[in-house]
């Protein structure tokens, strides 16, 4: 069991290491190298940069020098948390993502819970009460919500509070907690607004959990160990709760790892729709701006998030179905 | 003196109703099974005898549903008395009462000893799981009894197998865990469902011994259902022959197989090898109908040998009882 946990978490390790080397690349992507393309970015906006100043900038990030010797003087940097240096925003990178990334935590894993908290019981219910009306409506939903485009449902959302309700639902503060400092009544604030971006950034996940978990019961329902459970004389909620329900968590559990990421990349659209101060929006600046420390560090911490999403979901793995400790010893 | 029978079924209906059609693979059930003895329940697949064993526990799965007929099991009673009837078709099947003579008075096992226990829990929980369901006491006196029950079914180092998993034995230990589950809490009827069916032959006989020496033990009444006559004549003492939905013939074992009476019996005893034997092997002529084609009259009439047209395909045979003990649905003998 710590054998296969500590095996986990070496792999997951080597894994950062190649994210890592991976967003490296893709800071020296653009052609060109950063200096130059500050000095055309100053430039565009009318003002020149010298010579000396261009010459310094150079220095600090090691630039003419071989490339594994920039990678190692990032790493360094990165390592003590210096991500560099945003050329959009002309601050350091770890300021501009600051909250932001705590903030997209937040919404990706209020998306994910919510989507467990309806995903589970609806697909056990749709499962288990197959082809009846609760059913249909499940499906129903759950394939509107694979549907349509979450910023779609964003929009629609945002309208319709606008219409009915007279309020501005978009972000995650109400105007007076915006830039306030962290308080109770400010964590306050971020729950009463985290619901809606979660379902909507959950609703697409939802639905495609649901059917999984439709799927494995069904497939799950029809075993003998089901017929075991019954005939032992359990009721039939505990027969269904804890056996076939339980084997049937397998594929689900194994989806975390993908969905985390999922949620932040997949919800860039969404996060402009909604104004939401996430990560996600930040990155599609970034991109255009080819402001390259600060995109690259977001990709960086995409792949960790993956990365610790797998290792979760491994571990959850393990606990769910006891046969993958016997395979890995 | 004859005592009520224990189990005692009256023309059980079971029928799954699909947008397909309407399938009757139990129609018209009656047999009794009386206490401590054991009724071997014969016929070919598809013949109906699972879905009689799980209508008797009510966990029929849907579309199916009992839709007539009566099953009058014993309750045994505190103080060693007669007990009390109930009939199990007029309970609710997830009801407190059924849920408390499932499991505890009537026990099942099964054919698939490979996929009869969860994959992800240990065989251990299964078990206390039912024990403590049933009986009163904690999590590690329930233990304690796996144990020994573990070790009465001749489960190898019982100590250690009750904190595995099922895929770590192998498809004897778990049937014989499988009836050590079955008899953990001393019911007074085991359905045992094509118990040995997917086991080599010398597990077969280990498994089968095994059955009849807790039988003796705990004087339970075993109702073994099976399409090997072999194994019902080594443990049977009384025979339900079954073909399509109904009991053709019921009768003691050795009448069954040396004085049957129904064609489809005499059938089926001749399809069967004998040692010492030069006598050609005769297959029964046909095959079993589809289900959604059942013959008219006597279900059996389009293969019988002694098919009397006019009658056999026009009327239905009554189960009619001949000799103390003998039954037999048949025209020859109305």
């Amino acid at each position: 069991m710590l054998a296969y946990i500590g095996r986990r978490v070496l792999l997951a390790i080597f894994t950062v290491w190649a994210i890592s080397v991976l967003s490296f690349v893709i800071i020296q992507l653009p052609p060109g190298d950063y200096v130059t393309s500050y000095i055309a970015q100053m430039a565009s906006s009318g003002s020149v940069v010298s010579e000396e100043e261009a010459q310094a900038l150079r220095l600090q990030y090691g630039l003419g020098q071989p490339i594994y010797v920039q990678y190692a003087k990032w790493m360094r940097q990165v390592l003590v948390g210096n991500f560099g240096m945003s050329m959009e925003w002309r601050r350091p990178v770890t300021d501009v993502i600051g909250e932001r990334l705590w903030l997209t935590i937040a919404v990706s894993v209020a998306a994910l819970l919510l989507t467990w908290v309806l995903a589970l019981p609806i697909g056990i219910y749709s499962a288990v009460r197959q082809y009846s009306a609760g059913d249909y409506l499940a499906t129903f939903i759950g394939f509107i919500g694979l549907a349509v485009p979450n910023f779609l449902l964003a929009l629609v959302i945002l309208y319709l509070g606008f219409i009915l309700f007279n309020a501005h639902i978009g972000g995650l503060f109400s105007p007076e907690f915006q830039d306030a400092a962290w308080s109770g009544a400010r964590a306050w604030d971020l729950l009463k607004h985290l619901p809606i971006p979660a379902l909507i950034l959950g609703l697409a996940g939802t639905a495609q959990q649901i059917r999984i978990m439709r799927a494995n019961l069904l497939d799950e329902l029809r075993k003998p160990y089901v017929v075991t459970a019954r005939s032992k004389g359990l009721s039939e909620v505990r027969v269904i709760l804890r056996y076939p329900v339980r084997v049937a968590l397998n594929p689900f559990a194994s989806t975390i790892g993908y969905t985390l990421p999922y949620i932040v990349s997949g919800s860039i659209i969404v996060s402009l729709v909604l104004g939401l101060p996430t990560v996600g929006p930040l990155l599609l600046k970034a991109l255009i701006a080819q402001d390259m420390f600060l995109a690259g560090t977001i990709v960086l911490m995409l792949g960790v998030m993956t990365v610790i999403g797998t290792l979760v979901s491994d571990i959850l793995l393990v606990w769910v179905d006891p046969r993958i400790r016997l395979e890995e010893t | 003196m004859t005592r009520e029978p224990l189990l005692s079924v009256r023309n059980l209906k079971t029928y799954f109703i699909q947008d397909e059609g309407l399938v009757k693979a139990v129609d018209g059930v009656s047999f009794d099974v009386a206490e401590g003895v054991t009724l071997g329940i014969v016929g070919e697949s598809g013949c109906g005898k699972s879905v009689t064993a799980r209508s008797i526990l009510r966990i029929v799965d849907r579309p199916g549903r009992i839709v007539e007929g009566e099953i009058h099991f014993r309750r045994p009673s505190a103080n060693g008395g007669p007990g009390r009837t109930v009939d199990l078709a007029t309970l609710e099947p997830n009801g407190a009462e059924m849920r408390a003579i499932r499991g505890a008075e009537i026990a099942l096992i099964f054919q698939e000893p490979m996929s009869s226990f969860s994959p992800v829990h240990t065989i251990g929980s299964q078990i206390v799981e039912a024990i403590r369901l049933h009986q009163p006491g904690g999590r590690r006196e329930a233990r304690d009894k796996t144990i020994e029950l573990l070790r009465r079914v001749g489960v190898s180092s019982p100590e250690e197998r009750v904190d595995q998993l099922s895929n770590q034995l192998s498809g004897g230990m778990r049937q014989r865990a499988m009836i050590a589950m079955a008899l953990s809490c001393h019911p007074t009827l085991l359905i045992a469902d094509e118990p040995t069916t997917a086991l080599d032959v010398t597990t077969q006989t280990q498994i089968l011994e095994l059955m009849r020496q807790l039988q003796q033990e705990d004087g339970m009444a075993i109702m073994l259902i099976t399409h090997d006559l072999g194994v019902i004549a080594t443990m049977a003492t009384d025979v339900a022959v079954m073909y399509l939905g109904r009991v053709v013939e019921q009768a003691p074992v050795d009448a069954i197989f040396h004085a049957p009476l129904h064609p489809y019996t005499r059938a089926l005893l001749r399809s069967i090898p004998r040692i010492r034997s030069r006598a050609r092997l005769v297959p029964i002529a046909g095959a079993v109908p589809h289900p959604y084609d059942r013959p008219t009259g006597c279900p059996f009439h389009p293969r019988c040998a002694e098919f009397k047209a006019g009658t056999c395909d026009r009327q239905e045979p009554r189960l009619t009882r001949i000799g103390d003990h003998h039954t037999v649905s048949c025209f020859l003998y109305e």
